[in-house]
């Protein structure tokens, strides 16, 4: 029987101007991954200066260079709305990449923030 | 099997008024332009805030007794520009619209500010990429840019500008299905 899924990354961004890349593994009984979406404890950090690249499953998701902000949200979208849909993955490997760019903007100064990607799937449950 | 991919381009505006053109080079796999998004990465501080144009309302004499909001002296300007794109399979242009700058009010940051003014208020709804249909054959489409920004504050504003597009290719994998393929409701509000 497949049951919702749902686990938040974390990335640490501690330097100004840099990449950092990750790779998560999911856990085994997770058999989709349907939705993603980025999450900050330094919203406007994260709006204005983050890109990021996703590869799930060693299948690239979102090229490099994709604007953090075009798949946040704020409280005012409904919470089960949040998520960006992109339709069901198969995990396989159960590996998810995920890149993220730090870069200057005009606006805002640096400070060591954390940026989260969340993903919504399906995982297998025996009960 | 067909999937859908993003490609990402930059181009980096430096002075006021500019106008740019350069080239996309899509993948040897794309058959066909399905969505087009853009974006702004802001490299120098504007220097100048300008006071959001404000409604004269009409003052009904019901409504005179309610107090007067006081004017919103933070706000900016947002338009950024104006991008073109045109196909080598099309006449004319296929796409033209404002790119604008997502911004967050100042008042974002205090916490008693209503969110009605940030502009997190609906970033999914604003950000849908605006749904296009051009098959190509070549790889590569021409984009004109004109920078808005600049003239608006009449001084060079540095910034990259990054254009998404959203195309399906042949390729042998399972692929992703985005929302917003299959939502045309999403897509038209834009």
């Amino acid at each position: 029987m497949l049951k919702y899924y749902s686990k938040q990354f974390d990335v640490q961004i501690t330097e100004a101007g840099k990449t950092v890349k990750k790779t998560f593994e999911v856990d085994k009984s997770v058999k989709t991954i349907y939705g993603v979406c980025i999450l900050s404890n330094r919203d406007d950090l994260a709006y204005y200066r983050g890109s990021f690249r996703l590869e799930i499953n060693k299948d690239e998701i979102y090229a490099d260079g994709y604007s953090t902000k075009k798949i946040m949200s704020s409280e005012n979208v409904e919470p089960n709305k949040r998520c960006f849909y992109i339709g069901k993955i198969i995990v396989g490997n159960g590996l998810i990449t995920f890149e993220y760019t730090d870069s200057e903007d005009g606006r805002t100064v640096f400070a060591p923030h954390v940026v989260s990607l969340s993903v919504d799937g399906e995982r297998e449950s025996e009960i | 099997m067909s999937r859908v991919r993003i490609l990402v381009t930059e181009t980096s505006i430096t002075k006021a008024g500019q106008v740019k053109h350069f080239q996309i080079k899509l993948s040897k796999h794309a058959y066909k332009i399905v969505g087009i998004e853009t974006d702004v990465f802001l490299k120098s501080r504007s220097g100048k805030e300008i006071i959001a144009p404000l409604a004269t309302a009409e003052i009904k004499p019901t409504e005179i007794f309610v107090p007067t909001r006081e004017l919103r002296k933070e706000g900016y300007y947002n338009v950024a520009g104006k991008l073109s794109l045109q196909s080598m399979e099309r006449e004319n242009i296929f796409f033209s619209d404002w790119v604008r700058a997502s911004v967050f009010y100042e008042g974002f940051l205090r916490p008693s500010s209503f969110q009605i003014h940030t502009g997190l208020k609906d970033i999914r709804g604003k950000t849908a990429p605006k749904k296009v249909d051009v098959p190509v054959e070549s790889t590569v489409i021409n984009a004109l840019y004109r920078d808005n920004i600049g003239k608006h504050l009449k001084q060079d504003v540095t910034y990259t500008l990054k254009v998404f597009v959203w195309m399906e290719t042949n390729e042998h994998q399972n692929g992703v299905a985005f929302e917003f393929l299959n939502n045309e409701k999403e897509s038209t509000e834009k």
